[in-house]
């Protein structure tokens, strides 16, 4: 058995559990992305979207209570080392993603809800069966897939969807079996409901909680599959897409930027506050930090002055405002963490 | 009747019956003279179909109010398997365009559910004014009733939304009233003049029987051994999620059944799975919490266990009320242990705040978040025009009468005469058909005597790789 969320801590360094929460639910603010990257769980942005607050605070109280977690009055927590040795013994068995890479690509969720309904309605059209009842998703997912299949239906999209699953699961089942056989069990049909969570834990023998962290990567794994090959997939899912790890305003500042304009100019013409286009630089320093001109962003002086104050493990400093702008601090935070992290 | 064939027909080709079952035909004739109708049904006997045939022979719309969204989508999930696809429910989750969009269009739905509050939106409201509203269904009614345990103060609004909608025909609907909430339901909505349509609330397929043991774990043997002796498919209930998800659980490695919990904690996506499994009788037993609506739509439901006793009797007759659907001898077994209602009576206690504190809620000077999940109960009282002091006062009559309640549960629990007779008095219903196989009490040796129809064979899903499991998914035979 896995231990719910043990995963996320670390014997040496105090993580922040609400970085840890909001990150595993994608809340994106530039302090959980900044610190998702210093605990290098940023791939896991938007893993666990249904996650609760009441379910997270008592799984923590719970790690806690067993003595496998500390949390300091800063609500930072460290794992004890008792943690520290059920984690090792845990770590064979818990589940390794193959596509967290692609995590900033769509919102996993509403893939999947898509995903699930589109091949439900596709499978009772196969068998000529028209009563049945649809799963109850999002009215907005809802009416996306139902003109997916009425733009479609005519053109075989059976077949079509068939090959396009096909080819998809044969690369799924080569960079990990459990990929593939999850992906098109867990589907529901003509006169199939599917495995639940807990049919999926003891069929391929991983944590329940990981079944959550394997359908996931299922889902990006779809998605980065569909954004490269055309067919009924690809059509489904192509208006969930994000173009880049950034929000889609963050990148429109990030191109005006790379663009030439100064801060002053964008927010001009963007009416936007400075501070905000401020924001959007620090995102896209965490986020992209190698497609940036960090000589142009953070000057060499500049980064030498703040050097001398600040020392060590960037994510122990603190802020000192007669020091620097906090923008300048964060941006030779986020500096020094990269390169460090190299 | 002129349209009686038709009636027939429609009853035949939609539904696959061919005849009534008792109290139906009344009220859908009740309803298409442009009556209005109080039907009193016990679990099971049909409700759905009293406003569902109706609809095909009205031209205008049918308005569903339900108190709960997960009531309401078993509603729809039926009509759906029908084929019905004319089908809305209005809900809070539809929001901004999508809502404006459907509200334009709410002609193409035949059927619109909604709750309460709901149709007390003015943008909703004047929605379906413009339209043709033929039928209202106000489905458990008794929710109206400050007399009942289930009382929700948003079906107050009901009254003045069926006048705004020119006073439709309309149908209450409940499975539990007792005479006095009866009377309560149709002075509430000002519909004195309904027809009423009253069956036995008995269902004399049902034994019934009571076990009390000293300690949990006892229990915990006792229902163990009953889910072994009982083999399903079962329903059984416990008054927390946690618990229904444990014993869930424990008794999958205890048994050789595929057991699975069902409650509001359990995510959507797992509870269509959790249904489907289920009803093809690839699951035996159903961990439930009572507080969630489950609109299992089983006919062959064999027993329906209480780990927990629920806060009133109403609760019981409704949650045992999904067994034995089919007529057949079906079982129904409380598990009781020395103080558990001690957790009833916490799940149910209200924190009633001082009056200052309601004033200054009322002022808005302070949010109502305060008051924690009762919150929202108070703030409405505050909106509608009671004071303080009014609100205080009823609920501390509420109080006192949930005890009340409570107190006649047990009632039950310690009776030592049939339990039939007890609970039919209870529900003002005096006659009872002498059965020779009735409650514990008049057959001590019951669990020796009371045979249970055989299970339908348990359904084993092929295992399949991926490979077969995706043709089977989209009916593909070429190789």
């Amino acid at each position: 058995m896995v231990t719910k969320l043990l995963r996320f801590f670390s014997y040496h360094q105090p993580r922040r559990i609400r970085v840890i929460e909001n990150t595993l639910k994608s809340r994106r603010t530039v302090a959980t992305l900044f610190w998702a990257r210093q605990y290098r769980i940023l791939e896991w942005l938007g893993a666990y979207r249904s996650l609760t607050r009441q379910d997270y605070d008592q799984t923590i109280n719970g790690l806690v209570n067993d003595g496998l977690l500390m949390i300091d009055d800063q609500l930072q927590a460290k794992l004890t080392e008792k943690g520290a040795s059920q984690l090792k013994k845990e770590e064979s068995n818990l589940y390794t993603p193959s596509f967290y890479d692609w995590y900033w690509l769509a919102n996993t969720q509403r893939i999947m809800q898509r995903l699930f309904l589109a091949i439900q309605v596709v499978s009772e059209y196969s068998y000529g069966q028209r009563k049945y009842v649809p799963l109850a998703i999002s009215y907005g997912e809802m009416l996306a897939v139902k003109q997916w299949f009425r733009q479609n239906f005519r053109q075989n999209i059976v077949n079509e969807l068939y090959s396009d699953l096909h080819r998809l699961g044969s690369a799924l089942e080569n960079e990990d079996p459990r990929l593939a056989t999850d992906l098109f069990n867990v589907m529901i049909g003509h006169n199939y409901s599917g495995w639940t969570v807990n049919q999926a834990s003891a069929d391929l023998n991983i944590g329940l909680d990981d079944v959550q962290f394997l359908r996931h990567d299922e889902m990006l794994a779809i998605s980065a599959y569909a954004r490269n090959f055309p067919g009924p997939l690809q059509q489904l899912f192509l208006p969930l897409f994000n173009e880049s790890p950034l929000n889609r305003s963050a990148q429109i500042t990030f191109d005006l930027y790379v663009k030439g304009l100064s801060i002053e100019q964008i927010a001009q013409q963007r009416r936007l506050k400075q501070n905000t286009i401020k924001e959007h630089l620090l995102e896209a320093a965490v986020l992209i930090p190698n497609k940036l001109n960090w000589d142009a962003l953070l000057p060499a002086d500049k980064r030498v002055a703040l050097g001398k104050f600040y020392q060590g493990d960037p994510t122990s400093w603190e802020f000192n405002e007669d020091k620097a702008t906090f923008y300048e601090y964060r941006l030779y935070q986020i500096y020094q963490g990269i390169t460090d992290g190299k | 009747m002129e349209n009686n064939e038709k009636i027939l027909q429609i009853l035949k080709k939609r539904f696959g019956f061919d005849k009534f079952r008792p109290g139906q035909k009344e009220t859908i004739d009740a309803l298409l003279a442009g009556k209005d109708a109080l039907t009193v049904l016990p679990t099971g006997a049909g409700k759905s179909l009293l406003y569902q045939l109706p609809a095909y022979l009205i031209s205008g719309t049918v308005v569903i109010v339900s108190p709960l969204l997960s009531l309401m989508q078993d509603q729809v999930d039926r009509l759906h398997r029908q084929g019905e696809k004319r089908v809305i429910m209005l809900s809070g989750q539809i929001i901004g365009r999508e809502r404006a969009n459907i509200l334009r269009n709410l002609k193409s739905f035949k059927f619109v559910f909604a709750s309460p509050e709901m149709l007390d939106n003015q943008n909703v409201l004047e929605a379906l004014k413009n339209i043709n509203v033929d039928l209202l269904v106000i489905d458990e009614a008794h929710c109206i009733s400050q007399w009942g345990p289930d009382f929700r103060p948003e079906y107050l609004l009901l009254k003045n939304i069926r006048q705004q909608l020119g006073k439709p025909a309309t149908l209450m609907l409940t499975a539990t009233a007792t005479p006095r909430i009866r009377q309560d339901i149709l002075a509430k909505l000002g519909i004195i003049t309904a027809q009423q349509i009253i069956r036995p609330v008995d269902r004399p397929n049902i034994f019934l029987a009571v076990q009390q043991k000293t300690t949990q774990k006892e229990k915990d043997e006792e229902l163990l051994q009953l889910v072994r002796k009982f083999d399903g498919p079962g329903i059984i209930y416990f008054a927390s999620r946690k618990l229904a998800s444990q014993m869930a659980e424990w008794l999958s490695s205890q048994t050789d059944l595929n057991v699975a919990a069902y409650h509001a904690g359990v995510a959507t996506i797992e509870r269509f799975r959790i249904q489907n499994q289920f009803m093809n009788n690839e699951l035996q037993v159903i961990c439930a919490t009572s507080a969630f609506g489950m609109g299992i739509d089983k006919n062959d439901v064999r027993y329906v266990i209480h780990y927990h006793l629920p806060s009133n009797l109403e609760n019981y007759l409704q949650e045992i009320g999904r067994a034995g659907r089919d007529g057949k001898q079906s079982l129904a077994v409380l598990l009781y242990a020395n103080g558990d209602e001690m957790i009833q009576r916490q799940l149910t206690s209200i924190d009633i705040p001082p009056a200052s504190l309601l004033q200054q809620i009322k002022d808005d000077k302070i949010s109502s978040t305060i008051l924690g999940d009762q919150g929202a109960l108070f703030e409405f009282y505050l909106n509608h025009q009671s004071t303080p002091e009014q609100i205080i006062t009823m609920f501390n009559q509420r109080k006192s009468q949930t005890e009340e309640e409570l107190q006649r549960m047990l009632g039950y629990i310690k009776a030592d005469s049939c339990r039939r007779k007890y609970l039919l008095n209870y529900f003002g219903e005096t006659e009872k058909k002498q059965e020779s196989i009735c409650c514990d009490n008049e057959m001590p040796e019951w669990k020796h005597k009371v045979f249970l129809p055989a299970r339908a064979e348990k359904t084993i899903t092929q295992k399949l790789d991926w490979h077969e499991r995706l043709k089977q998914l989209l009916n593909i035979t070429e190789n």
